[in-house]
């Protein structure tokens, strides 16, 4: 320390000022008054600022489940057969072996899970290439109440053939003032309407309606 | 007289005359500027006031009404499940409480988002199938109407809701109010990709934050 001193800061007597402790001191003389600049505005500047958060908004999804009920009925309306659907672990349902020559009646509910508003089910078969859509179930503005709680009606094939349920949250693509330009009315399924799929190019096929029971697997 | 002397002579006066002038100009310059003023005054009280800073923000309630946002406010409706085609507004207003101008912005950020699966077995990220979007107006009547209907809401709210989002700075005067209509939607054309299955509900947490700092001129 003392070096440091007698090497930047000492003055002998009677000797001429060293440039570097001149230097030294011109340096020490203008860091000082920098120093105190900044130590006043500093001091005398406030600076305000404020802010309000809301933290936690929830946002959820809703999901669209249904069940699916495949049966025939006989004449006198009682449940000739019923057709067990098989389920993936994520509930897309496949009924096998429908046959030609029969009358399939679906019936299609949403479930208790289900908390969608709206929604609809695509329906395809081996051996077609179409895909039909089942019109809304839930809230629908082209029926009288606004809203549908099931969907039944009644499915024909021209070939024995396996048919996939598929359930579809929002609004499908055929329904009616969809702004969606690819809507088909000849696949969209509407209420207690037969429709007729045909399997493999085969057009012709023979009605027949058998007896059984119910069935209700979850989709 | 040396010439050599009488040349460092006539310096020296040189110098000492330009020095006289140059005290006569500063005196007259002085002596032009200068007015003597006294007075007197029985008291006086240095009074420092200290600049009132105050940012207040409520959201609307579905009265009407408007309610002081805190950290504890829940601005959207818990109860709401989006699906596709769901739009939800919610209004916010600003007011400079204070006496001082301050420039604000807001904030919209992701504190947290739940995994779950969907329809085909895949995960997904519910933020990722959500549009959200801003509207500043001066008043409650301008900002309503700026958020007419549906169609305008989906128009207005087309920013994908990544992590963190920051609107540009207004200025906002003392006793002076901003509104500010937040939307929240999920497009019709999202599918069953984001249709869950299980028990994991697929959520968001999403955090708004109104700044506001200090005008620095």
């Amino acid at each position: 320390m003392r070096k440091f001193y007698n090497e930047y800061f000492y003055v002998p007597k009677h000797t001429k000022i060293r440039e570097k402790v001149m230097l030294t001191r011109v340096i020490t003389s203008v860091a000082v008054v920098v120093f105190s600049l900044l130590a006043m505005s500093f001091s005398a500047y406030a600076y305000f600022s404020h802010d309000v958060t809301s933290g936690f908004n929830t946002i959820k999804a809703a999901t669209f489940q249904t069940k699916i009920e495949v049966q025939i009925i006989d004449e006198e309306g009682a449940v000739a057969e019923k057709i067990t659907p098989i389920t993936s672990n994520y509930k897309i349902f496949k009924v096998s072996g429908l046959k030609a020559g029969k009358t399939y009646t679906v019936r299609i509910t949403p479930t208790k899970q289900s908390s969608a508003t709206t929604g609809f089910v695509t329906v395809t078969a081996t051996g077609s290439d179409k895909t039909y859509h089942t019109q809304q179930l839930g809230i629908d503005e082209n029926v009288k109440g606004g809203k549908t709680k099931e969907m039944i009606f009644k499915l024909l094939v021209t070939d024995t053939t396996d048919i996939v349920f598929e359930a579809h949250w929002g609004t499908s693509a055929y329904y009616p003032k969809s702004k969606d330009s690819k809507r088909k009315e000849e696949l969209y399924i509407t209420q207690n309407e037969e429709i007729k799929i045909i399997i493999n190019g085969i057009t012709e096929h023979t009605e027949e309606n058998v007896t059984d029971t119910e069935n209700t697997p979850e989709y | 007289m040396k010439p050599q002397a009488k040349k460092t002579t006539i310096k020296k006066i040189a110098l000492i005359f330009s020095l006289c002038l140059l005290v006569i100009w500063s005196l007259l310059g002085t002596g032009a500027s200068l007015a003597w003023f006294g007075d007197s005054s029985p008291e006086i009280n240095n009074i420092f006031h200290f600049a009132d800073f105050k940012l207040t923000v409520s959201h609307r309630l579905t009265d009407g009404k408007w309610e002081e946002v805190d950290s504890g406010t829940e601005i959207f409706d818990k109860q709401a499940l989006y699906e596709p085609g769901y739009v939800q507004v919610v209004y916010l207003k600003v007011e400079n409480k204070g006496d001082t101008p301050f420039n604000f912005y807001t904030a919209v950020n992701v504190n947290g988002c739940s995994q779950a699966t969907n329809v085909f077995g895949q995960t997904f990220l519910l933020q990722d199938y959500l549009k959200f979007g801003l509207k500043v107006a001066d008043t409650e009547e301008a900002m309503k109407n700026s958020i007419s209907d549906r169609k305008v809401a989906e128009e207005v709210a087309n920013m994908p809701l990544h992590n963190y989002y920051e609107t540009d700075t207004a200025k906002l005067d003392p006793n002076a109010t901003k509104y500010i209509a937040l939307i929240v939607r999920m497009p019709e054309q999202v599918n069953n990709i984001a249709n869950y299955r299980g028990s994991t509900v697929p959520k968001v947490e999403l955090g708004i934050t109104v700044k506001a700092d200090q005008i620095i001129d």
